[in-house]
């Protein structure tokens, strides 16, 4: 696992679930087990937003393209059909065109999110410091949407 | 006889094979004759067709084709459907041209290079133009890209969303380039023309040669 340091540092429960997710041999597969705690998955997309506008940001667009295919590859997952375009979807709707995920269904944006918070977030390619700093600024975007003067109503939380 | 001689030619030369039972090479021949016939084209009755009407040459720079009638419509807006793909049935060589004249004009309008939030806002401008045929953003971005020569996954798009993608971004770039009914038909004209060499080269390829007069 290899977490042991930062596993006390998140302040949520949820939080310390993904932590523990995200030391395990296979973290995407750890991350999906995640999906029967509602606070978990909250966190989780709140997660992969910081974890790929880090990643991003400020970089060409067809990088995504690229990132998508080498993950899927990786992954031996198709790379080059469906799967591929709703991932670079995802990504592309949390840096600023949140237009082309709209068609992903709910399930499929879950498993998009494990695959790639576990292949971004994943150690010891993120050091456990910067680890708990990405987890932790999750939790504070949580926290800060869930007021309720933020509250969207009828949003779904996923 | 006649037969004989005729699959002859078509049969890849045979040395010494040995004496088999009657029956067995008759039926074996039988196979061979099936698997070398190319498989029967069906065309749909009454479907919209891109091939060059018999006698019309093509490289005339003039629209000829039902296929390319359809798309000058749906470039000037006077399309029946307005949902991209036409109501009735479509033939192979209709989807190529439109193929063929949709990468001509994404390659006259954007560089192989060109920003991705350029291509990005001209998807997203025709979505919004074609509102009724609720595009699918990504799928019509990937296949701009890939008419670019880029390596992007088109793989598993419905062939009625490529259609769409097709007629509908070609007629959106066409009003982005303001072109002109000459411009516009010289591109459908020239797509027209490569589609039908085109399909008479992946004939070719299917077909055997025909057999050698006597």
């Amino acid at each position: 696992m290899g977490q042991t340091g930062t596993l006390d540092k998140a302040a949520t429960a949820a939080g310390r679930l993904i932590l523990e997710a995200l030391g395990e041999e296979r973290p995407a597969r750890s991350l999906s087990r995640l999906i029967d705690s509602p606070r978990a998955v909250r966190l989780l997309r709140e997660l992969f937003t910081v974890a790929v506008r880090r990643s991003f940001v400020g970089r060409e667009s067809r990088d995504v393209t690229r990132y998508v295919r080498d993950l899927l590859d990786y992954q031996s997952l198709p790379a080059a059909g469906e799967l591929a375009r709703e991932t670079e979807a995802m990504i592309r709707g949390a840096i600023g065109e949140p237009e082309l995920a709209h068609g992903v269904p709910e399930l499929r944006r879950f498993e998009l999110i494990c695959h790639v918070v576990g292949d971004l977030a994943r150690p010891p390619g993120v050091p456990p410091a910067e680890l708990f700093a990405l987890v932790d600024q999750a939790e504070q975007r949580v926290a800060r949407f869930d007021r309720p003067r933020n509250r969207v109503v009828g949003r779904r939380a996923m | 006889m006649k037969k004989n001689r005729r699959r002859s030619h078509l049969e890849p030369p045979v040395t010494e094979e040995p004496a088999e039972q009657p029956a067995a090479e008759s039926a074996r021949r039988r196979l061979r004759r099936v698997e070398e016939e190319p498989p029967p084209e069906s065309p749909v009755i009454g479907a919209l067709s891109g091939q060059l009407p018999p006698g019309v040459p093509g490289g005339s720079g003039a629209i000829v084709t039902d296929a390319g009638r359809y798309l000058r419509q749906a470039a000037r807006d006077e399309a029946p459907s307005r949902f991209g793909s036409p109501a009735g049935d479509v033939d192979e060589s209709a989807r190529r041209v439109w193929e063929i004249a949709f990468g001509l004009m994404v390659r006259r309008r954007f560089d192989p290079e060109a920003a991705l939030a350029e291509i990005s806002r001209t998807v997203a401008v025709a979505a919004h133009d074609h509102a009724a045929a609720g595009l699918a953003l990504l799928d019509a971005e990937m296949l701009v890209r890939a008419a670019l020569g880029e390596s992007v996954p088109v793989g598993d798009i419905d062939e009625g969303v490529v259609i769409a993608v097709h007629l509908l971004l070609f007629a959106s770039l066409a009003d982005e380039l303001a072109l002109g009914d000459a411009e516009l038909d010289a591109i459908i004209a020239e797509a027209e023309e490569k589609a039908s060499a085109l399909m008479a080269v992946c004939a070719s390829v299917r077909r055997p040669a025909p057999p050698s007069a006597p």
